[in-house]
This record gives structure tokens, sequence and C-alpha cells, in this order.
């Protein structure tokens, strides 16, 4: 059950003077169960794109469809927005910005409460989350404030876990952590990925595109550049879009232009990589 | 982002704009009593009233302000409209007694009807007014003109200073924690928090999730701000030298004088000793400035009213 | 020259866990220092101490010859610009042009030579033409270039980054580094201290101070650094992709001697 845009325009404030067109004709397709990333440099789209897919913001023109629901400018499809919220959970950048119960735990169970799913059960379901995200249990009664950073971005995930959504999309997950933070926090997404939970992720880091999807978006100005598998999106000149090429890809790049014969469909990390340039030396 | 029209500065050019804030506030204030000296008679106060309004009408004008934008802020009023009419209609003024209409067995009186048309005539103009301060003067450079007034109130030891720089970041940080309030909505709405529809319980519980993580981040925010004032040298009690100044100029002059003018004659006016009642005994030099036309037509219609209803007994 | 020492130095917020625990390192003119630690190695309350906004329950801090206790505090500021992390939090003027003049007027600066600084300050960042934008109209990158604009005009000897480009996209990244890269030509005397989790900056550096659980773990050259690199992996960093290439490459028995960059290692490797 896909996500499907379906030559979506949006404007910001179109009846002012600062009016902005943010996306401009946009349609595309996120497959079920992928590890879909959608890059692109600051403004070209990517944050208006993934609010449309749980009718945070609606349509200036076009139709999104999100499994049953359709999001579009009309009175019928706003009615059921609400639900909406339920199959498609947004994690945004800072994860300060939802905490705000007494405890952890209420705080995880506040989501699930308000789709209707009473208090104990509620409470269950955040403590499973909790458990999944690697919060300890001798947390769950704590202020989520007397927590680090790092965990609340954490209780923040588990927060949205907990509404069982379908499709899980990530506002650039890793900002501001350190790398084996960042490594750790995307090795989970994988793991859910493998469950069954389709992700899509927003990133500027082009590495981690390389590494961990199954499908890329290319934005730039509003537009969709391209849809395509990461390997199709490296034999292309990224830096068009207003991307960097990946180290690994320009590595490969730069080997092949000096005759070195490494068969780059086998490198899918650093490790590999230097297994291809080993073997073709012999 | 919707402010209210009413507080918004607009960019212009022009020679209001370009007055010193200092000023502006003397003018504003200087306008307003004279919109609110009171009269006698009512021609009185509608010939003085529709005098300044023709002069407010045309600064704003001047200052290019929008007459959409100045009937968006008349609409806060109509309610309170509604009520003063309905309280003046059915208790109406002691002296009552040209009778308008009836409703029903109720009479209405036309000193009821003027005097309601008294009240929202000054509140209009008091509304035109503030409109025109704001909408020229940028909110900075207002607090710069208040700081200015606030002087004496350092010889008591009042923190002066450390108002205006208050009030400076606060205006400096609203589109800031606007944006916030946006994004924590957008983060709660994607958890499920419906903002606008459903029972009073989950609503308040909605605020309570918006304004909790706004309070908190709004808290670590001062302090990291603080932190960075204090490593970049401030000192609120310490000597430091200002950037910006304020300037009178040539314009500036023109303006203090016309407003003070204004306000002179309004307050000559009040107390000059009247025996006849009648508008065509006014060759006054301020009237005269006005258009004619609006003059001859409201005390026209004032007479017009007065003859065709007799007093009843 | 040693411009700041520090000897010993102890701090804990709440008595219990010391979050720097008996640091002792120098900055001397001159010279670029990266600061490196996972989150929570005590990087920032660092820089919160050497610039005096927190005070250490043990150990001194030396700087400019002034011991830094409240007396001296001011006259050592007035030497130390700091860049903080966040880039809104840290902007107190309504536009550029007053956030500039805020250190300006602190510093007791003449009216009449303002305008002059203010605007040769935000050229050297390349800011002039924003010089009358309001904050919530520039980028995370622009802001921070406001900021450094704002410590430079004071004309201090020392400047703290203290994470400044964590919270910013790939480009604001860019811009900040190119900014730091200006500054050191420009001023080759100014010693810059950069508190960072990025290891490509912390590479290009002149030292490198690791920082673990409060204590100083490891400290040198970037090159030295390598000959330990698990240092690196304990405390949660990623080499740079050229020097963990090296790496990889060393464990399939390929060795490569330079490491400047990564079209040198491939040239290399071709020959």
């Amino acid at each position: 059950m896909p996500v499907r845009f379906d030559d979506v325009f949006y404007t910001y404030q179109p009846k002012s003077p600062f009016k902005s067109e943010a996306l401009r004709g946009v349609s595309l397709e996120i497959k079920d169960g992928s590890f879909t990333c959608i890059v692109g440099h600051t403004g070209s789209g990517k944050s208006t794109l993934i609010q449309q897919m749980n009718g945070l913001l609606i349509p200036s023109s076009g139709t999104v469809f999100v499994n049953d629901f359709t999001v579009q400018k009309s009175r019928k499809s706003l009615k059921n927005l609400h639900n909406l919220r339920k199959e498609v959970g947004i994690v945004f950048q800072f994860a300060r910005y939802q905490l705000f119960e007494e405890t952890i735990e209420a705080d995880v169970a506040f989501g699930p409460m308000n789709f209707g799913v009473k208090k104990e059960e509620a409470l269950q379901i955040a403590h499973e989350c909790l458990q999944t995200v690697g919060i300890d249990e001798s947390l769950y009664k704590r202020s989520p404030f007397e927590i680090s950073g790092g965990q609340r971005r954490r209780v923040a995930i588990a927060g949205i876990l907990a509404l069982r959504p379908k499709i899980l999309v990530l506002d650039e997950p890793t900002a501001g952590l350190d790398p084996r933070g960042a490594q750790e926090i995307l090795k989970f997404f994988k793991e859910l990925n493998d469950k069954g939970t389709t992700i899509v992720l927003v990133t500027h880091d082009i590495n981690i595109v390389f590494e961990y999807a199954t499908d890329v978006i290319v934005m730039n100005e509003g537009k969709l550049e391209l849809q395509c598998s990461p390997d199709a999106l490296f034999k292309e000149d990224v830096e068009k879009y207003s991307l960097e090429t990946p180290l690994i890809q320009k590595t490969v790049n730069l080997c092949l232009e000096k005759g070195l014969k490494i068969d780059p469909s086998k490198i899918h990390n650093i490790t590999e990589l230097a297994q291809e340039i080993a073997r073709a030396k012999k | 982002m919707n402010a209210s029209v009413l507080g918004r500065y607009v960019e212009h050019n022009t020679f209001i704009h370009k007055m010193d804030p200092r000023n502006k506030i003397f003018c504003l204030v200087a306008l307003m009593v004279a919109v609110f000296i009171g009269y006698k008679t009512y021609e009185m106060t509608f010939i003085i009233g529709g005098s300044l309004a023709i002069l407010i009408v045309s600064l704003l004008l001047i200052a290019k302000v929008r007459i959409l934008d100045v009937f968006k802020s008349l609409r806060v009023l109509w309610f309170f409209v509604l009520l003063l009419m309905i309280i003046n209609v059915f208790a109406p003024p002691a002296n009552a007694i040209h009778i308008a209409f009836h409703i029903g067995k109720k009479a209405i009186y036309w000193e009821a009807i003027f005097q309601s048309l008294k009240i929202i005539l000054r509140l209009v103009l008091m509304i035109m007014l503030t409109m025109l301060l704001t909408a020229t003067t940028k909110p900075l450079d207002l607090t710069y003109g208040l700081e200015w007034y606030m002087t004496p109130f350092k010889l008591i030891k009042f923190p002066v200073h450390e108002i205006a720089m208050t009030i400076s970041i606060a205006l400096r940080f609203i589109p800031t924690l606007l944006d916030e309030t946006e994004r924590i909505m957008k983060a709660q709405s994607s958890r499920g928090v419906d903002f606008k529809h459903g029972k009073i319980s989950s609503r308040l519980k909605a605020i309570v999730s918006l304004i909790i993580p706004l309070f908190i981040s709004s808290f670590q925010r001062s302090e990291e701000l603080a932190d960075s004032m204090e490593a970049r040298g401030y000192d609120p009690k310490g000597k430091r030298t200002r950037y910006r100044i304020l300037r009178f100029s040539f314009g500036d002059f023109i303006g203090f004088f016309l407003c003070l003018v204004v306000l002179t004659a309004t307050i000559f006016i009040k107390s000059f000793k009247w025996t006849v009642l009648t508008p065509h005994f006014i060759p006054w030099f301020i009237i005269a400035l006005f258009l004619i036309l609006i003059y001859m037509i409201l005390t026209g219609l004032i007479r017009a009213v007065l003859r065709r209803h007799p007093k009843e007994k | 020259m040693k411009l700041i020492e520090v000897k010993n130095l102890t701090f804990s917020y709440d008595k219990k866990v010391n979050v720097i625990d008996g640091v002792s390192f120098c900055v001397e003119s001159g010279k670029y220092i990266s600061i490196i630690g996972h989150n929570g190695s005590g990087k920032s309350t660092f820089a919160k101490l050497l610039i005096g906004l927190l005070e250490a329950q043990k150990g001194e801090i030396k700087a400019f010859g002034l011991d830094l206790n409240s007396e001296n505090v001011a006259e050592i500021r007035r030497k130390i610009g700091i860049v903080f992390q966040n880039p809104d939090n840290q902007f107190v003027g309504t536009t550029v042009r007053d956030d500039i003049a805020f250190g300006l007027e602190n510093r007791c600066v003449p009216q009449e030579k303002m305008d002059g600084i203010i605007n040769e300050f935000a050229k050297k960042v390349h800011m002039e033409e924003f010089l009358d934008k309001a904050p919530e109209n520039l980028s995370g990158g622009q802001k921070q270039r406001v900021a450094i604009a704002g410590v430079l005009a004071l004309s201090p000897e020392v400047v703290i980054f203290d994470e400044a480009s964590s919270m910013l996209d790939p480009r604001g990244k860019r811009e900040v580094r190119e900014c730091i890269e200006e500054m050191r030509k420009e001023n080759p005397n100014l010693s810059i201290l950069s508190i960072t989790h990025d290891l490509e900056e912390a590479f290009s550096s002149d030292e490198i101070i690791v920082l673990q659980e409060g204590k100083v773990v490891a400290q040198g050259k970037p090159e030295n650094l390598l000959e330990k690199p698990e240092i690196f992996a304990e405390n949660h960093l990623d080499l740079p992709f050229k020097n963990k290439l090296v790496e990889e490459l060393k464990k399939q028995g390929i060795n490569v001697s330079s490491t400047e960059s990564i079209e040198r290692i491939v040239e290399e490797l071709c020959q």
C-alpha cells in the first residue's frame, strides 16, 4: 500500500506578497516496504513534501494518495486526516518539540491515547516501544527533561512508533549526532524496515543514501528531478542537482578513471571498496 | 503568519515614515487628546470630529496605509459598536428630547443616536491614529522613542535601559517564537493532537502539549542568549555607547508644529464661549483649512434632522 | 607564546560526577586546536569554563597573563571571542547590523566608528548585502557568519567555536569552514579553538585534543594520533573517509603512505 503523489503543487502564503512555490508538479510513488531517501538542497521542497504525506499540509492542487486515504483540497478528504496520522508517522528534526508529559512513559502513551486507546493499553504499548528504542526501564517514570538530548530523540521516536504507523517518515534523524550515534540510529531504522515498516528518510547526507536506501528521490527547487535506485543515481552526475557525490562513489570513479578494474556493483561500503581494490591490484 | 493588521509595520519611504519616533509619539498623543475633547453641542463635536477625521485620513494616505487594512482593523470594533448602540438607545441621555423614530413602543431619540455616533467616531479615529503610528514606525524605533521618554526615570534608578533591551530582544524573537510554535504544533499534530476540533478537555490537553515545549525551549533559549551576551561583554549597569541615535529633521518640526496647532485649536474652541449654536458663526481659521463640503453636509444633516422632528412632550 | 594555560581543571555540575576531570593544556598564539569527543564528553562545558561562564571547583586557568577570576574575567573576555552552537540564541540585534553593533556598544566603541567597523567585518564574512536583514530571514549558516563577524569586530586574540556548525546543513557547515580558513589566512596570530565532533574539520587543525569523560585521553598532531586509530572508535568518532580508506586498505595488505586526499591515495594505488 504505497504513497502516491499525483501532480502535486504547493504554494506557501498564496495570497500574500511573500508567497513561495514549494512544490511544482510533483508525481512520485513510494513503494511498500522500501527504504526511500529523499535528498535535495535546503529549500528544495523536501520538508513540504513529507508534510503532505500525513496531511499537515494539503496540496494547493493535485492529490496525494496514502493507502486508502486521499489528501487533496476538498472537504471530504479533510475530515479523515486525523486517522491518516496513525498510518504515516513523522518524526521531525528536533525531539524537544514533542516531549511535554510528566513522565517518559506518559509522553509515549500520549500518541495512542489520542486515537482512542485506553490508558493501560497505551502504557503497555509505550513500554514496548521504549524498549525497542533502547530506553532503560528505570527511566520510564522520569521526566523527559531529565534525560540527555540523544535519549530524548529516542523517546520522541518511540512516541511515533507507538502509533504503529505503516510508514515511518524521518526528517534528518542524524543531524547533530556524533558518528556512532548516527550509525546506531540508522541501523535501528534498517531493522524496522526489515520487519516491514516502510521508511522514508529525508537527509542531506548522501552517504546515508549510498549505504541504506533502496530508493532515492531527488528534489531540486520544488521539482522532482529523479526517482530511482541508488545504483542508478550514482551513475549520474549528482552535482547538477546540488548534491555532493558520496565519497565511496568518488573513489570508485577515480579508480576507474585511472584504469583500476574494480567492479562497482560489488561495492556497498568502504570495506568492500578496499576488498575490490585489493582484488583488482592482484 | 498573520499578526493583526493593526500593529504591523509596513515598509515605505514616506514623510511620516521618516519622522523621528519620539516626535511621532508626541503627535499621536496630541491628536488623541484633540479627538477626545468634548464639546457642548453635537454640531460642534461632529464638525471638529469630521475635520480631524479628514486630517487623519489625509495622514494615512500620505503614509501609504492601505484602506483595506484600515477596514480590517475597524472590523474589530463591530461588536462594541453594537453593544454601544443598544446601551445608548435603551438608556438614552437625560436631556434627550428629540425623537427620531419608534421601535414598537420604545422611542429612539436623536440624542441617543448622536451620542453613539460620537463615541464610535472617537474610537474609529483612535484606531486610525494608532495604525498611523504602528504602520510607519518600526517596533524597535518605537522602543527607542519610549526609552527616551522614560529617561527622567533613570534619576530614581528605574531600570530604563534594561527594560528597553528586554523589549527589543522580545521583539526580535517574536517571529522566531512563532516559527517554533508552528513546528511544535506540527509535531504534536503528527501524534494525533487536534487543535481545532474535539471536546474541551482534549483541546485543553492540546494547548498544554503546545505550551510546555514552548516554555521549556524558551527558557533554554534565554539561558543561551544570556551566556552569549555576557561573553560579548554585556553589562547592563556598565557604560555603553549607542549605535542607533535618534535625530530630528526638518520634517519633524513641520509635523510637530501641525499637531501642536491642531491641539491648541481644539482646546481653544472648547473654551470659547458660544452663545448661538449655529454653524455659520464659525469662521474659525483652523476649520477653514478643511473641506467645507464635508463640514456643510455634516452640519446640514444634523440641522435638517432636528427641524423635522420637533420636541415631543 | 602561550595565550591560555589550563592546569588540572576539574568541574562538576552536581558535585557528584566530574564533567571535566583534571584537564591541562595550553593555547599558543596562532595555533588551530580542535577539541573532540563524543556527545557528553564535557566539550561544551570546557568552552564555558574558558570564558568564565562557569567556575571550576579545582585547578586554574590563566589567560593573557591574568588569572581567570571574577575580577579579571571582563578583561579576559575582551580578548576571547566565542561562537556558540545555536545560530538563533546568540543573535541579539533586530538586524545583522544591530547584532554586530551590540558587541561594539558593550565595548564603548565611539559611535562614529561603528558603521565603518560593521561594514568592514560584514564584508569579511560575505554578509555585506544582508546588513539590514532580520534574523528570521537568514539561514543558519548566515546567522553563524554574523556571529563570527560580531566576534572578529572586537579584535580578539583567541576565538572559540563551540560546535558552531553542528546545527547547520552542509552548505552552512561549508560557509563556516571557509570563514575559519579565511580568518587564519588574514590573521596568522589568531588562535582558534574548535570544539567539534566533525573529524574532517579536526584533521585540518594543528593539534587535536581528545576528551573522554572529562579527561584528556589523547593529544597531538593529527598525523600522530592516526598511529592509534582505536582512540577514535572508542570515542564514537569516525575517522575522515580518506583515513578510513587507508585503514581498510591496510587490512587488505595494501599500504598507502599519502593521506592528503582521496585523489592522492588513488594515484598511489594506480602506480
